[in-house]
């Protein structure tokens, strides 16, 4: 009985298609994204208007990649990159060669990226903020 | 169907039970050790990014820092003496319940990790179940004799339910496969865009990537053979419960789609990656006999010649 309770709760996500924690669907990598894909992500300007990629740290205050992903995604959805980019910037104090910080989204060809076309072809900025000292 | 029931509910020896729970109480320890640096740096991020999970999608705003740090090291605690086998009965359920908690916690960030899931299901069963019977503080108390109990239908189902959650985890992902993705997950270009993706997405967000997954993207062929295996892999599980031949190649197939997940996206499954998320498919109780009985012969026959040597000295 205990088995069959247990198994039966860790195939229900299946019956109503809801990924949480601890049952799961376990969606990842199932969906199509697609060769032309938007990418949310925040990056760092410094003084002379060069671009810096950004750590998950500095971006989502943790150090995984797919976090820090989700949280501009989420941020962008929720109208809520303001507030994002002012907790990045803070977190940003440190790094002496930032002084903006842009939340966006990058519009790019993922297979020729690879290829060495790595521009992207379109860019979405959310929101802007200068770290301030 | 009398016959599978029969073959689940087998007694089984204690120390196949036990010898999951040193494993999966050791990986627990050292992942909590590893992750709760992460668990601190999220319980601080502001209110407006707490998105509560699971079992605690009824809290309504985050923890106070001292409590999830407390948590995690209460929790560290309990994992150290569930791997010793102490107090069982207390520690077991109560680890368990804490280190879902806390996993939980760690989800309720607007991320959800799938890498964690599995591992804390069998802690919850490893938990609950008699698994402190033999190779434990508990058993060693109870003196020599309680120490080796004879086989019991109490330590052979919970054996076999660890290998079908295992199962059951893996044949969803092949499901959500074909659903989200249809068939074209196998024969067109989903996995390969997948790959190129994450890549892409580590690249600017700032970690590492695969420079292999970014170097075989450019060859469209090699995904669909790819893809047809990581589905056949994954629905194909349930024939790890038919034993012999098939558990040994469908274990050795599983660990190997780890290792091209952490080759093409340079996504790190550790759990299955260590063997021990497959470990119930085996018998690590007798692995570890072996290795005991081997180095005992070993030290056997270094003895002999190591008292001869003296005796030649003197």
């Amino acid at each position: 009985m205990v088995s069959l309770v247990a198994v039966a709760a860790v195939l229900s996500p299946a019956l109503h298609e809801r990924d949480s924690y601890p049952l799961s669907t376990y969606p990842m990598f199932s969906y199509d994204r697609g060769r032309l894909a938007t990418i949310d992500t925040a990056v760092g300007y410094d003084t002379v208007g060069a671009r810096k990629r950004l750590s998950p740290t500095l971006i989502a205050g943790g150090i995984e990649v797919i976090h820090a992903a989700v949280t501009v995604t989420v941020a962008i959805e929720r109208g809520d990159t303001d507030a994002l980019c002012r907790e990045i910037a803070a977190r940003a104090r440190a790094r002496r060669d930032l002084v903006r910080i842009e939340v966006v989204s990058e519009t790019l060809d993922v297979i020729a990226y690879f290829d060495g076309n790595d521009e992207p072809a379109s860019v979405v900025v959310h929101a802007s903020c200068e770290v301030s000292r | 169907m009398s016959a599978a029931r029969d073959r689940y509910f087998a007694p089984e020896v204690p120390t196949r039970l036990a010898a999951l729970r040193v494993l999966v109480g050791l990986f627990g320890t050292v992942f909590l050790l590893v992750r709760t640096g992460y668990l601190f740096d999220v319980a601080r991020l502001p209110v407006s990014r707490f998105d509560p999970v699971g079992p605690l999608s009824w809290l309504g705003e985050p923890l106070p820092v001292g409590v999830v740090q407390l948590g995690a090291i209460a929790a560290i605690g309990l994992a150290v003496a569930f791997t010793l086998g102490w107090r069982h009965r207390v520690t077991g359920p109560l680890y368990a319940l804490l280190l879902l908690a806390v996993t939980v916690y760690d989800n309720s960030w607007q991320h959800i990790a799938h890498a964690e899931n599995l591992f804390t299901l069998h802690t919850i069963v490893l938990g609950l179940a008699p698994s402190a019977d033999a190779w434990s503080l508990d058993s060693r108390r109870r003196g020599v004799r309680a120490n080796r109990p004879g086989p019991a239908e109490a330590y052979g189902w919970p054996v076999r339910l660890l290998s079908v959650i295992t199962v059951c985890t893996y044949a969803l992902a092949g499901w959500a496969k074909l659903r989200n993705g249809g068939f074209d997950w196998i024969t067109g270009d989903v996995l390969r865009n997948q790959v190129a993706h994450d890549n892409v997405r580590k690249a600017l967000l700032g970690d590492r990537n695969s420079p292999i997954g970014g170097h075989l993207v450019q060859y469209r062929w090699v995904f669909p053979p790819m893809a047809l295996a990581s589905v056949f892999v994954e629905l194909g599980a349930p024939v790890a419960l038919l034993g012999g031949r098939a558990r040994r190649g469908w274990v050795a197939a599983a660990w190997l789609f780890h290792v091209g997940v952490l080759a093409l996206m340079a996504i790190l499954f550790i759990y299955p990656l260590t063997g021990i998320a497959f470990a119930s498919f085996g018998r690590p109780d007798l692995w570890w006999e072996r290795f005991v009985a081997r180095r005992r012969a070993v030290r056997t026959l270094e003895e002999p010649t190591a008292a001869a040597y003296g005796q030649r000295r003197a």
